[in-house]
């Protein structure tokens, strides 16, 4: 696979989330949403994991990030016939 | 000779025994290929041991030159040859569009000291009149990467180091803003223009080096013809009076003599000494690697995170030897935001790092290797497994370390990281499985501690801080 990607609206521009926000995103973010060590302050809820189609399901965090900066998601492709999209589907691989 | 076949230190050193050429040619393709024989990549130590034993090299070493049997004979072949694999692949990602238009022009460099240097300058002169200045500036040793300076200052008539025997000299990426001011460019020319003349002359430069490997048949009899032609098979064409370089597959390898064992780096009784070391330059110092044997990094860092990708370099240089430095290249940018989280893109062979942050961005070279050479990649994932617990699972990272802030799908081993002064990211599983991790972060954090912390990391881990020297050692 290794195509999947969100489509989302931000500040009425329109992105791709290919794994990861875009860097353009990221840094037109306010600085109070990072910790000092670029973590998002106050992590992720727990809900998402209340939200997942399988046990690998990464759409509910990529879905909860865009979201969490304001962002509206317009398409969700490449997802599995279960819905999930797991790690290694992304467009491209994020690692740190 | 054509460029390509005339490699200086094979063909111009007076070797002419065409079973020698032929088998150093084979064993520099395995090396460039990594082709496994006797269950062994082929590295330096081995290219020297295989090649003594073919010669039937006398007992010691004469340490001549021009003794095709000494080891220092054999050690240049094999550099010249490595070097010039490394360079000719970074100039290919320097002629990127993209990476052109940020870096257009490049300065020649003293990269190793030299008890005699050569006159740099007087052929900088020299070769620059040859060219007519195109490109090139004439009061510094500054020309675009496109400029046919390059190829007239190369003693090998290549536009890539090595400029010539043992050079020391190498190449450093300049900027645009710089390219400008020294006149190599014009000022503000709209983008689009811009990038069309820098893709017409990226295609150009590649259309001079497939020129500059055609060359005449004058002078060579029919046996060197035919011996080429049985060397290099259909590598070569032969048409005429022309003899011109395709690339494509190399012929089968002949049957290669057995190899001698080389001697293994003692890891064991340098991490020990680096347990017992004052202080972190001090147990740098025992870590590192004698000069000559150090590799480097091809990387192209943006201006903002140059510096500290410099000293992220010297350091990760100090530990990997050359055999081993990959060759592909990365790019080097600051991570978005103010205060982000660095990370590494294999796809776009880019590390995104924090500002200021040289640890930060030891780790994310660190991933920059294991994902150029699958073999560091195997040894890192083995490493990893030989770590898990009987039947242990991986669980998520949030729940291993109470901390929410990392993505809920990040999972890793337990382990004992923690217990031996290590964090748990250290077991982080990418993908399904740690049998098919395509990532680990084994080496990152290895690497990362090795340069913040190495004398406690050697007292506390002893065997993680060794395979974090072994890995990047060429396999005994």
């Amino acid at each position: 696979m290794s195509n999947a990607c969100i489509i989302f609206e931000f500040r009425g521009q329109r992105y791709e989330y290919d794994g990861d926000l875009p860097g353009d995103v990221f840094a037109a973010l306010p600085d109070e949403l990072f910790d000092a060590e670029g973590f998002w302050v106050g992590g992720y809820p727990d809900e998402i994991d209340a939200q997942d189609a399988d046990d690998q399901d990464t759409l509910p965090t990529a879905r909860w990030e865009i979201e969490h900066i304001g962002g509206t998601v317009l398409e969700v492709r490449g997802a599995r016939d279960n819905g999930a999209i797991h790690w290694e589907d992304w467009k491209r691989h994020v690692i740190y | 000779m054509p460029l390509a076949l005339r490699e200086g230190s094979l063909f111009s050193a007076g070797v002419e025994n065409v079973r020698v050429l032929s088998a150093m040619k084979d064993k520099l393709t395995q090396a460039a290929q990594q082709i496994r024989t006797e269950g062994t990549l082929m590295d330096r130590s081995r290219f020297v041991a295989d090649m003594r034993a073919m010669l039937g090299a006398a007992p010691g070493d004469s340490g001549d030159l021009t003794d095709i049997t000494s080891r220092r004979r054999l050690e240049l072949v094999w550099n010249f040859q490595q070097q010039d694999a490394h360079a000719f692949a970074a100039r290919e990602a320097n002629l990127d569009p993209d990476v052109l238009d940020a870096y257009p022009a490049q300065r020649l460099v003293r990269v190793e000291s030299r008890r005699m240097p050569r006159d740099w300058l007087m052929r900088w002169g020299q070769a620059g009149a040859s060219v007519g200045w195109q490109g090139a500036s004439r009061s510094e040793m500054v020309a675009l990467v496109t400029s046919l300076i390059w190829a007239a200052l190369s003693r090998f008539g290549k536009p890539h180091p090595p400029f010539d025997y043992g050079s020391g000299m190498g190449l450093d990426s300049v900027d645009r803003d710089e390219a400008e001011a020294l006149g190599l460019l014009p000022k503000d020319q709209p983008p689009a223009e811009r990038l069309q003349r820098l893709r017409g002359d990226a295609a150009a430069a590649r259309q001079r080096y497939q020129d500059g490997l055609q060359a005449s048949t004058r002078g060579l009899d029919d046996q060197a013809l035919a011996w080429l032609k049985s060397t290099f098979g259909d590598q070569v064409e032969i048409s005429g009076s022309s003899i011109r370089w395709k690339g494509g597959p190399a012929p089968v390898a002949p049957s290669l003599p057995q190899p001698l064992t080389p001697t293994l780096p003692d890891v064991q009784r340098v991490t020990t000494a680096a347990a017992k070391a004052a202080t972190r330059e001090e147990a740098h110092a025992i870590v590192a690697l004698p000069p000559t044997e150090r590799g480097s990094l091809s990387l192209n860092p943006s201006p903002a995170v140059k510096p500290q990708t410099d000293q992220a370099h010297e350091f990760i240089r100090s530990l990997l030897h050359r055999d081993v430095a990959p060759s592909a290249s990365a790019k080097v940018q600051a991570a978005p935001g103010a205060n982000p989280r660095g990370e590494y893109k294999p796809g776009l062979s880019t590390a995104y790092v924090r500002p200021g942050a040289v640890g930060n961005t030891v780790h994310e070279l660190a991933h920059h290797i294991e994902c150029s050479d699958p073999e560091i990649l195997a040894e890192c994932r083995a490493f990893l497994k030989s770590r898990m617990k009987p039947s242990e699972q991986p669980q998520k990272l949030s729940k291993l370390t109470g901390d929410r802030r990392y993505k809920p799908k990040e999972v890793a081993i337990e382990d004992d990281w923690v217990a031996k002064g290590n964090s748990v990211y250290c077991g982080k599983i990418y993908g399904a499985s740690a049998d098919s991790a395509p990532y680990t972060e084994v080496l990152t954090m290895g690497l990362e501690r090795m340069y913040s912390d190495p004398a406690k990391f050697a007292k506390d881990d002893p065997d993680y801080f060794q395979f974090i020297l072994k890995v990047l050692r060429p396999t005994p």
